[in-house]
């Protein structure tokens, strides 16, 4: 019998390259994922340019310039250009200027997109490792640096014969009465200047008597639905962007159809933004409002779950509920920022949690807090808990 | 037992493995010229007999027929199955461990597996259509023999030419049939018996130790052809499936046959990027055409260049598919992260030890990151220790 090492070699010289399965690979690629999103967020951009004018455009490319350069920039210090994501940085870009008001100068988008790619996508953890979104990371600088511009309670929108291509610093002010399809303009104006459904929302608190502006304030309101009626733009209104706020984040209607695409092409679980928008419709039936008041410095009754308030057969706890929903910086954040896969929990479960957590810390932060953009500090806040939920949501292992 | 020199026939006995007892047959007559190692497609090298084919059809032996052993008579029907050198792929051992198995814990499920280990693989539901009337009584008998209490046929949603045909023979039968959704992975011993009869075996534990025994279709026919006609088994039947292939189709191969010499008959029309054991998402990459196929494999898939097209490894985005995906309930990416750390010691909460290598971790992957190279690579580091204690 011949030797079984010797017999083991004697092959033919053609040789297979080998490799470890599995040998298919036909899933998109992270940069494939990023263009997604990109699509996805274009909808909201355009309608940002078309209410608030060419000026937001100019605003849109420079934030994505900024971001790219500044992320080759990181790549070429870190000398680590090839981990760093070109797209992902047009992506961070894109979406942070998004969160921005249209009337701002450029350093504040160029500042704001340094800041998220250099420090938010940089400095804290990397592409892949950071644990606040960088969006919010330069979204929230900038805010820092420039509080004058970043938070305005109102907010000009372009009027119906001058989309597009009018002037936004050209406003005039039509609140708090306003209906922005059936008011028309006066000569020689090209915007209206509209106080921010979130501002008037958050005045509901506790009534007028602190807040509001002065033709409002002390008002005598005798229910929801009269505030609603007197204070607030019709609901369709704000779902198609006709309100104060920033580029992308009025058009609610532009940011559903993003955000079914997202879902659709399966980068974005559904459970996250409805859980986001769960969470905010949940406690906002909840918080307590005032019911009705009359003067200043008097004590306003509170009315706990507003949600299900009816008067006669009208559900105004509804109406009120759905524009908490559609109001300020809520659906862009749901369906655009908190879906951030680095920073949100890797498995549905926990981004119900997660969602469940901005949503209502969103609701929280807007009747309670000080700072505008609720729904951009609540993501942060939540951000900061993924870790946590990521452990406390571990799949169950077969056998186990 | 036999040498160097001597002619053989077809069909003759070639052999008997020493520790299992299995015997090997002659595929074909001819004279043995080599006997040693050769390399094989499941494993480590083999002892095998080479054999120089002569075109001398008439040799054949006239095999003794014995009347099979009676359906209680489990040690009966195990040196039966060795005599004849019956494999069950599924478990990878030889199918007489089953009665072996049966004779110490009551077998309450025998599943017939008719599903490929992954999509592109049909031999074993070929072999169910092949067969079909004596497969049925065949796995009918076997049911009788183990005394299980509930026989399966395990099929899959997509084999429709045969789903509702082989339902309407099984009904006179013993015999249910599970109709599993199309879904990979599902065909390990683990999850193929949760998916049909609910019982939950822990990943590498064997099916036989909790009641249920699990076999495929090529066995059942080999066993069919042994009890009834008298043949051992000489060839198996072999998925041939991927882009380079001119005819991919499932094939009846002779036992001993190399890869090469498969692929020189059913034809590559482009040039070879690589030519896997298995299927493109488990299998194994072969490094040369003299390997010899051996009767665990069922599946050949040869790749072209461009169909593997790979791209580089990028950070992970933590989108969390490969977590939704694991059919076991693993995080890849945690296993992943350890295994470039070498913390092989802290592994042990993550249970690598579960992993399935299925693949489908690194497919899902968007970064294309190599998940279950690594949950692969734990997995081993932690059961190979206990191996060598035992």
């Amino acid at each position: 019998m011949n030797d079984p090492k010797t017999r083991a070699l004697e092959l033919t010289d053609e040789r297979w390259p080998a490799d470890s399965a599995p040998f298919l690979r036909p899933a998109p690629s992270s940069t494939g994922v990023t263009w997604i999103t990109i699509a996805a967020a274009l909808p909201a951009a355009a309608a940002g340019v078309v209410l608030f004018g060419l000026h937001s455009a100019m605003v849109l490319a420079l934030s994505m310039l900024t971001a790219v350069l500044a992320n080759g920039l990181l790549g070429h210090l870190t000398r680590r250009g090839g981990v760093m994501s070109t797209s992902h940085a047009l992506m961070t870009g894109l979406l942070l200027a998004l969160t921005l008001p249209p009337g701002v100068n450029w350093p504040i988008p160029a500042a704001g997109a340094l800041i998220a790619i250099l420090v938010g996508k940089g400095l804290l953890g990397g592409y892949g490792n950071y644990l606040w979104s960088p969006v919010l990371v330069g979204r929230v600088g900038v805010q820092v640096l420039d509080p004058q511009s970043m938070l305005p309670a109102s907010g000009p929108v372009l009027g119906r014969h001058s989309l597009l291509f009018g002037d936004l610093n050209n406003a005039v002010s039509n609140s708090p009465f306003f209906s922005w399809r059936r008011a028309s303009l006066p000569d020689g104006a090209d915007a209206w200047l509209l106080t921010r459904t979130d501002t008037v929302l958050s005045w509901l608190r506790d009534g007028f008597a602190h807040a509001g502006p002065p033709g409002v304030r002390g008002r005598h309101i005798a229910s929801l639905s009269e505030a609603i009626n007197d204070l607030l733009p019709p609901w369709g209104e704000t779902l198609l962007g006709m309100v104060g706020g920033g580029i992308g984040e009025t058009c609610g209607l532009c940011i559903l159809v993003g955000g079914l695409y997202l879902i659709h092409r399966g980068t974005v679980r559904w459970q996250l933004p409805v859980a986001v928008l769960a969470g905010a419709a949940l406690t906002a039936a909840l918080f307590p409002i005032a019911a009705a008041w009359s003067e200043p410095g008097s004590v306003t009754a509170l009315r706990w779950l507003p949600g299900l308030a009816f008067e006669g057969l009208r559900p105004i706890g509804l109406v009120y509920v759905l524009y908490h929903l559609t109001a300020g910086e809520l659906m862009l954040g749901a369906f655009f920022i908190a879906t951030d896969t680095v920073s949100s929990p890797m498995r549905a479960r926990g981004q119900v949690v997660f969602g469940l957590g901005v949503g209502a810390l969103t609701i929280g932060l807007r009747m309670f807090g000080i700072i505008p953009g609720s729904t951009y500090w609540a993501i942060l806040i939540m951000n900061a808990f993924v870790p946590l939920i990521d452990r406390l949501t571990r799949r169950r292992v077969f056998g186990f | 037992m036999v040498r160097i020199g001597q002619d053989v026939s077809a069909l003759e006995l070639l052999g008997r493995a020493s520790e299992s007892g299995l015997c090997t047959y002659a595929p074909a007559s001819g004279r043995i010229t080599d006997i040693g190692l050769v390399p094989t497609t499941s494993g480590p090298p083999r002892q095998a007999v080479e054999l120089a084919v002569t075109q001398d059809a008439a040799r054949t032996l006239e095999q003794p027929r014995n009347p099979p052993p009676r359906p209680d008579d489990l040690i009966g029907w195990a040196d039966l199955c060795d005599e004849f050198g019956l494999v069950n792929a599924v478990a990878g051992e030889p199918l007489s461990a089953c009665f072996r198995q049966a004779a110490d814990r009551p077998v309450d499920h025998l599943i017939v597996r008719a599903v490929g280990i992954e999509p592109a693989e049909t031999a074993p539901q070929a072999v169910l259509l092949e067969q079909g009337t004596t497969q049925i009584e065949a796995i009918d008998l076997l049911g009788a023999a183990l005394g299980a209490g509930k026989t399966w046929i395990a099929v899959t949603r997509n084999f429709r030419q045969g789903r509702r045909l082989l339902a309407g023979i099984a009904r006179h039968t013993r015999a249910t049939v599970a109709v599993l959704p199309d879904r990979y992975p599902q065909a390990g011993a683990s999850l193929l018996v949760q998916a049909v009869c609910g019982r939950v075996v822990p990943v590498g534990e064997h099916p036989g130790t909790y009641g249920v025994c699990l076999v495929d279709t090529p066995a059942v026919a080999a066993l069919a052809d042994a009890i009834w006609y008298g043949l051992p088994p000489i060839s198996s039947v072999v998925t041939v499936t991927g882009d380079a292939v001119a005819r991919s189709s499932d094939y009846r191969v002779p036992s001993g046959t190399t890869v090469g010499q498969l692929l020189e008959q059913v034809g590559v029309s482009k040039p070879l990027g690589m030519v896997i054991a298995g299927g493109p998402l488990s299998g194994k990459a072969l490094s040369h055409p003299d390997v010899v196929l051996d009767p665990m494999t069922s599946c050949l898939t040869v790749l072209s260049n461009e169909a593997m097209r790979r791209r580089d490894p990028q950070a992970c985005l933590r989108c969390g598919w490969c977590i939704d995906a694991c059919p076991v309930g693993l995080d890849p990416v945690a296993l992943m992260n350890l295994a470039e750390r070498l913390a092989f010691d802290r592994a042990d909460a993550w249970h690598p030890e579960v992993c399935l290598e299925c693949g489908i971790c690194s497919y899902v992957c968007p970064a294309q990151l190599d998940l279950a190279r690594a949950a692969g690579d734990l997995k081993r580091a932690r059961t190979a220790p206990a191996e060598a204690a035992k």
